[in-house]
């Protein structure tokens, strides 16, 4: 699983309180490691309701979030901190 | 600002409530506040350090080491509160367990105001950073702050109102709190893939969302999840489950050594 895991990363950036991309389309049933990095100079929080996952990002630092296995359908994130601006979706096909 | 009011009051809320039913403990038994006011002072402290090491702390561990100190501070503060549940249960040992009382009010408190409070510091620090939006941000937060603590405040009085049945309900109420806890540390170790995610066994969004203020209320009280997993709700039962047994059990050998 965890090789499985290594081949499945998705890489998002966190740029003037954007996510890009911030649509993600990931396989369905499938585990996927998010690397977020965030570029701005000011902290965000990752967040979701769907997916449940919530983790801090510093300035200019990256993360790794696990979600998945996921049934299909739309799983929308949020930066909590820029939640005008900093929205994305995960789209699972 | 509205934004700012609603992060700030999640995280107030759980720290608060916790504290109001710690205050009717004690009130109960007669322990000494003062060591409850140093414990706010504390982990006031200790959530300023743990917001400046943050981004340090996160890369421990191949980049888990955020999900390892909020899992421990949770599983440490949920047994913590179990345990204080346990010699507030069984009266008879109280006599010699004040002071007891008084280090697990004090350790809950600074731990509980230290992860909370490390999540509003780190929020007001990037709110400093982007400038033009200290000011909303800063009086969102003190809105937040100030509803979350009055809810705290209220719950105290309501509580302190009837002595029997209000140390029932903080019982109660102390032991979702501590299954909400275990529930979320299991969705952390999900998150750094320490244990193997599965699809949630229910959705309850359609009936309350996570996202609506009775949500988030249900979160901060009870731990509530629209979608959660099957180790998730296997934990939060746990929680329930283990200590009201071990209780009646205690409870059952001590009346038939009496009968």
């Amino acid at each position: 699983m965890d090789l499985k895991a290594e081949r499945l990363t998705i890489e998002i950036e966190i740029k003037n309180h954007f996510f890009m991309p911030d649509k993600i389309e990931i396989p369905v049933d499938t585990k996927v490691k998010l690397v977020v990095h965030n570029r701005d100079s000011t902290s965000e929080e990752f967040e979701s309701y769907e997916l449940n996952r919530e983790k801090l990002i510093a300035a200019g630092r990256k993360v790794n979030i696990f979600i998945g296995p996921l049934a299909v359908g739309e799983y929308p994130f949020f930066g909590e901190f820029n939640q005008k601006t900093a929205q994305g979706l995960v789209i699972v096909k | 600002m509205i934004d700012a009011v609603i992060i700030v009051l999640r995280e107030t809320l759980e720290a608060s409530l916790l504290v109001a039913f710690l205050f009717v403990y004690s009130n109960h038994f007669s322990v000494n506040k003062k060591w409850m006011y140093w414990a706010l002072i504390v982990g006031i402290m200790l959530s300023i350090f743990i917001a400046s090491e943050l981004p340090d702390i996160s890369d421990l561990f191949d980049g888990r080491g955020q999900e390892i100190l909020f899992v421990v501070v949770l599983i440490t503060l949920s047994l913590l509160i179990q345990l204080t549940n346990f010699i507030v249960m069984l009266p008879k040992y109280l006599k010699s367990n004040q002071t007891t009382l008084r280090m697990l009010f004090f350790c809950i408190i600074v731990l509980a105001i230290s992860l909370e409070g490390a999540e509003i510091i780190v929020f007001l620090q990037s709110s400093i950073a982007s400038g033009d939006r200290f000011y909303s941000h800063l009086l969102g937060s003190t809105l937040g702050l100030g509803i979350g603590v009055s809810v705290g405040a209220v719950s105290y009085y309501l509580l302190s109102q009837s002595s029997k049945s209000s140390l029932v309900v903080c019982f109660i109420l102390l032991m979702v709190v501590t299954a909400g806890m275990g529930s979320q540390a299991v969705s952390y170790l999900m998150q750094a893939d320490f244990i193997e995610s599965s699809y949630p066994i229910w959705d309850s969004r359609w009936l309350i969302d996570e996202r609506s203020i009775i949500g988030q209320l249900l979160y901060a009280l009870i731990g509530y999840e629209a979608t959660p997993t099957l180790i998730q709700v296997l934990v939060y039962s746990g929680y329930i489950i283990l200590p009201v047994t071990l209780l009646l059990y205690i409870k059952m050998i001590h009346y038939r050594k009496v009968g």
